[in-house]
């Protein structure tokens, strides 16, 4: 049973590893009429989110009118937005901030929407000015929290759990004491 | 110190539980207890003892609840649902003669009901629809039993099941294409009628069947020419009787067709010419006279013909007419022995006449003022002892849609039916009368000199009150001292200083309008009928918002571009704007506007219809959703005189998804606090962001429900859950506000706390929102004052996220349509409404018991009792029957909560809608700002005054005593 688990999360763990996914998000002006253009590429990983990094990232090149640009997910085959987008003031990309990019996506890693979001750069704390990249994963619903089990013994009876011995318990107090008691044993005069 | 925190504990459970007390049921709240419009094959009076002459008035409505009434007051005796979700008319109702029980069936459900009680006798489930219900009242036991017509794929299915038993006694199956329409008995046979052929020409098809066995006798069929094309068609009268017939008229209304069960053939009979509309009426009962009465509606009145059928040899003829009369009017059938009465229900005329001459039997002349536009009704004759005497009861549905006892041509009682069936409803204000602060705008803006005679002339008008309110000072200082502290007093439609009086506009499917005063039990203050609907056709209401002003305009819109506005004071129709085949409105904007909110209708991809200037378009971001896998946020761009629509955001689903559910906050949501004071004396902030919606997405491949909190401004993400195993055919519920929003589902899924075990039921999940995981932290925003969605953050920090804490609770039972109660200030605890559909209640439920930081697996320390009230969490959260706010009333069938904030900031008004409207105010925090019925002003002025006395009569001794000691000598 215990190895069965053991192995699942193994394999499970080996599977994250081997699949760390990348996400194109582009941007285009609001109200405009230009294609969107390639803003960044992401690599990320569900399972590891400190690993996520900005693969490519392009400074935009807004028009002077431009006051709002949109920002998701683009397949330019279809010439369709795949994910949900969000809209953000152009001035997220000027200088002084650096761009934070936020994807959600669920669990199984499928972006549900791409976000970004400005943030002063701390000129005397950091020469980062890079743009950075954050995953939000859709978080599992939050379940009942039951009580621990009622274990039966075969006869139906409710099974105490064994009280551990004064030895099973404190036995590293005693190691200790005995550490202690054989490596210091007082300055000697 | 455990027993203490205990004690403690259920002391601070007990004040959360604001229970309703008796004497405050009928005082702070209301219930209309509907039926639905009494369908008229489905109404009827009946005996429910056989050895008991009074009988009761049995109905099953149009929304799908029938029951027993009592005849003498209207009021309700009992009351089911025919099936678990409002009907769309239809079902069917019958009660054998001299039996003590009444059949119901719908669907694929037959059951039978206690007709004294309404407790179930037995209920019976089949395959197929069910398409006919009729009592067998002759059968070879002494039982009465029933026959069900069932309609299976390509099957038609008869059964007879045992009366009291509810088993199968026999069953008749029939493959064929045939449509099932009726089943009736006459004294020899059981008749199976069905439509034979295509939609463009059925013939009927007549089946007879041995009543002891269920084999097939004979069968025939019927030609109809062409003139029916569906089973509405076909008048089918007189079930159960000597002789049934099968009456249609052809396409022209020139001629009526009959054809009596048994015999061959069919006969024909002229209408009149002007007649639009034609009704058979026949007696039910097996030992009546075998006559009936052809009623002919024409546009200007009716006339009717009564005609007798020969049993021998099946032959119609014509007895007698009654004359046309300008008027509206119903007839209706009794019988008495073999006797059949005929009773004319006019608007100023009730009429009886035997079913063998014309001659009236008796006559009333109902008062104008009753207002009678009888629809269709039931009537009871009672020849009255001695002989020549008759009296008439006969529960008519008006045109108005009451329902209404007319008694020896006097109005006894009204239900309002109509009200029933409740789809939209939006609170009020009742206007004042006169504002003193706008007259004095208004004088101010005046020439000095008009003002100054302006004044003088309201004080002049102000004076011809003041008799008036002298002559009240007495009655009202008696109020005041002798009267209890509660509540206002005030009667007649006004604002009082508590503002409980408030108008609650609801629409209803029917497309009528009702105003309810919710200060008076929920009197119905008027009815218009805005929108009249086609008989299967529902009104679909997109919008309803109240504008307020010296006049509060209620505005309606529904799907089909209809829209209307009606004052709702008086229920006065300002506009309308009929229904136009070519728009379809998907949604509707509430948009803020110079003189108030109105609704902006927008068509399914998001386009606003009709005219908008630059100057009225709107300038805030719209979200609407688009079909059941998009929501869109969009703005209107003016350029020049034409307004553009601009899509700004996305939020798309994926291909097996479907959005259940966007909830949004009420635009009335203050917040008092922007922390929550913990138990160790440090602060989490709320994340208030007023722009956030609730979207519930479920997936249908997996099962898994997404709750996301969605920025409406940017169209962010802010948060995510999802749920798995939830099932997405029952009701999956949200509501948010303030930094919170909680969610209703059923789940069955595996615990991931390693144990492995399965939790299936009721959840309800409840999730709070702050600005950071670490308390005393405001986050990346800090303390700024301002926040935007879009413009970059200007503090080297990160990107404001909120941080979620969620807690779910196993529910006993479903609790559906959420709603969180509102106050004034935000300052009382907030109370999560929802309607229970299976114990027919709804509950206030604290916030306190769904409170996320309840601690887990230990008890709450005494400091986080007394900063949060915490309690201990529990994960099956038991429904306090004390936070029933509807206590015993038996509401069904609700569709919507609204609640408004009163002017005491202690308290809520609630109103629940749908079938039932159920109205009561609910304080969460206690009544703290009133003072309670208990409170004694006598004894605190006697005791003022007794207080006063002594120290009266005191003070003097006092006085002296103190001279004298000055005075003393020495000593």
């Amino acid at each position: 049973m215990l190895v069965a688990a053991l192995l699942s999360a193994l394999c499970a763990a080996t599977l994250a590893v081997a699949d760390p996914r990348t996400a194109q998000i582009y941007i285009q002006p609001l109200a405009t009429s230009t294609k969107p253009e390639p803003l960044a590429e992401i690599s990320y990983d569900t399972l590891s989110l400190d690993a996520t990094s900005v693969v490519a990232y392009e400074a935009p090149e807004l028009p002077e009118t431009a006051d709002l640009v949109r920002i998701g997910l683009y397949d330019p085959k279809s010439s369709r937005w795949i994910s949900g987008t969000t809209v953000a003031s152009a001035d997220n990309f000027s200088k002084g901030y650096s761009p934070h990019l936020l994807l959600t996506v669920d669990a199984q890693g499928e972006v549900l929407s791409a976000a970004c979001k400005g943030v002063r750069v701390d000129a005397g704390q950091t020469r980062d000015f890079g743009p950075q990249a954050a995953v939000l994963v859709e978080g599992k619903g939050k379940q009942p929290d039951l009580n621990k089990p009622v274990v039966l013994s075969p006869e139906g009876r409710k099974v105490e759990e064994q009280e551990k011995t004064f030895l099973q318990k404190y036995w590293w107090m005693i190691a200790i004491a005995g550490f202690l008691a054989l490596s210091g044993g007082g300055a000697e005069k | 110190m455990r027993g203490l925190s205990n004690s403690l504990l259920l002391l601070g459970l007990s004040s959360l539980a604001a229970a309703v007390f008796k004497d405050e049921v009928g005082d702070v709240d209301f219930h209309h207890a509907l039926f639905g419009v009494p369908q008229p094959e489905t109404t009827f009076f009946h005996r429910p003892r056989k050895d008991d002459k009074a009988s009761l008035l049995y109905t099953l409505g149009d929304v799908g609840v029938f029951g027993a009434v009592n005849p003498s007051n209207g009021a309700v005796v009992w009351r089911h649902q025919i099936s678990s979700n409002t009907t769309d008319g239809g079902g069917h109702l019958r009660a054998p003669e001299d039996e003590d029980w009444v059949a119901a069936a719908y669907g694929h459900s037959v059951h039978a009901w206690s007709a004294m009680t309404g407790r179930n006798v037995w209920h019976a489930e089949f395959a197929g629809q069910v398409k006919d219900l009729e009592i067998m009242e002759m059968t070879e036991t002494s039982r009465k039993d029933v026959l069900t017509l069932f309609q299976e794929d390509g099957v038609t299915v008869l059964r007879r099941l045992h009366g009291t038993l509810g088993t199968i006694v026999w069953e008749f199956r029939e493959h064929n294409k045939d449509i099932p329409l009726q089943v009736s008995t006459n004294i020899a046979n059981i008749y199976v009628v069905s439509l034979h052929g295509s939609p463009s020409s059925y013939n009927l098809k007549i089946t007879s069947l041995d009543t002891a066995t269920g084999a097939r006798v004979n069968d025939w069929a019927v030609g109809t020419k062409g003139d029916v094309h569906g089973p509405k068609d076909v008048m089918f009268v007189g079930a159960n009787s000597a002789a049934p017939i099968l009456a249609w008229a052809d396409s022209s209304l020139s001629k009526l067709n009959i054809h009596v069960l048994g015999s061959k053939g069919k006969q024909e009979f002229p209408l009149a010419s002007d007649t639009i509309d034609v009704a058979v009426h026949a007696p039910h009962k097996i030992q009546s006279q075998p006559h009936f009465l052809v009623h002919m509606k024409s546009a200007a009145g009716n006339r009717a013909e009564v005609h007798h059928i020969n049993l021998k040899n099946g032959q119609i003829s014509k007895a007698y007419e009654l004359a046309h009369l300008k008027a509206q009017c119903a007839f209706s059938t009794s019988s008495e022995g073999a006797n059949v009465y005929f009773t004319r229900t006019c608007e100023d005329e009730v009429t009886i006449t035997s079913s063998e001459s014309p001659a009236i039997l008796s006559r009333w002349l109902p008062k104008k003022a009753h207002d009678l536009k009888p629809v269709h009704a039931v009537s009871e004759v009672i020849r009255k002892p001695g002989g020549e005497e008759f009296a008439v009861r006969s529960a008519a549905v008006t045109s108005d849609e009451d329902w209404v006892m007319v008694r020896n041509g006097e109005k006894d009682w009204s239900r309002p039916e109509g009200l029933s069936g409740a789809v939209a409803a939006v609170w009020v204000d009742i206007p004042e009368a006169e504002d003193l602060a706008k007259v004095l705008e208004q004088e101010a803006h005046t020439n000095p000199v008009s003002a100054y005679i302006h004044r003088v002339n309201r004080h002049i008008n102000d004076l011809r009150r003041f008799p008036a309110w002298l002559q009240s000072i007495p009655s009202r200082l008696k109020d005041s001292i002798l009267g209890g502290g509660a509540g206002p007093k005030e009667t007649g439609l006004r604002r009082d200083s508590f503002g409980f009086n408030k108008i609650i506009v609801l629409v209803t499917r029917r497309g009528r309008v009702y105003g309810l005063d919710t200060g008076n039990s929920g009197k119905i203050l008027w009815a218009t009928q805005v929108f009249p609907q086609a008989t299967d056709h529902a009104l679909d209401v997109k919008g309803i918002v109240a504008q307020d002003g010296s006049q509060v305009i209620v505005t309606v819109s529904g799907s089909r571009g209809e829209a209307v506005q009606v004052d709702a004071l008086t229920g006065e129709l300002l506009s309308a704007v009929p229904p136009q085949g070519s728009v379809s409105v998907s949604s509707t904007a509430i948009v803020e506007g110079p003189v108030g909110p109105y609704l902006l209708q927008l068509s399914p991809d998001g386009k606003p219809i009709g005219p908008l200037s630059a100057a009225t378009a709107p300038k805030n971001t719209i979200v609407i959703r688009s079909g059941d896998d998009m929501l869109k946020g969009f703005k209107l761009v003016a350029d020049e005189d034409k307004v553009t629509q601009q899509e700004i955001w996305q939020l798309q689903v994926m291909p097996t998804q479907r959005i259940v559910q966007v909830a949004t906050r009420a635009p009335h949501d203050p917040v008092a606090s922007i922390g929550r004071v913990l138990g160790d004396r440090r602060v989490s902030y709320k994340y208030l962001n007023p722009n956030t919606v609730v979207v519930a997405i479920f997936d249908d491949a997996v099962s898994a429900l997404s709750v996301q909190v969605v920025d409406t401004v940017s169209g962010q993400i802010l948060t995510s859950q999802r749920f798995d195993g939830v099932d997405g055919g029952k009701d999956i519920s949200c509501a948010i506000a303030e930094n919170f929003h909680v969610c209703s589902f059923f789940g069955q899924h595996k615990l991931n706390d390693g144990t492995n075990r399965l939790v299936k039921g009721y959840q309800i999940v409840s999730t709070d929102l702050y600005e950071s995981p670490t308390p005393n932290d405001r986050g990346p925003l800090g303390d700024a004052a301002n926040f935007s969605s879009l413009e970059p953050v200007d503090t080297p920090s990160g990107p404001p996220l909120p941080w979620a804490v969620s807690q779910g609770w196993v529910i006993s039972q479903p609790i559906r349509t959420l709603t969180v109660t509102q106050t004034r200030q935000g300052i009382a605890n907030r109370q999560i409404l929802g309607f229970m559909p299976e114990s027919h209640g709804i509950v206030g439920l604290p916030r306190v018991v769904i409170d996320p930081r309840r601690p887990v697996g230990r008890d709450p320390t005494p400091a986080e009792m007394e900063a949060e009230g915490l309690a201990k969490y529990a994960a099956a959260l038991e429904i306090d029957p004390r936070t029933i706010i509807s206590h015993e009333r038996d509401v069904v069938g609700v569709e919507g909560i609204v609640a408004t904030p009163a002017i005491v900031e202690s308290t809520s008004l609630v109103v629940a809608y749908g079938i039932d409207i159920f109205g009561t105010r609910v304080a969460p925090s206690g009544v703290f700002d009133i003072l309670g019925k208990g409170f004694n002003k006598t004894t605190l002025i006697l005791t003022v005054v007794s207080l006063f006395g002594g120290v009266m009569f005191l003070a003097p001794m006092v006085r002296r005593k103190q001279i004298n000691r000055r005075w003393e000598v020495p000593t």
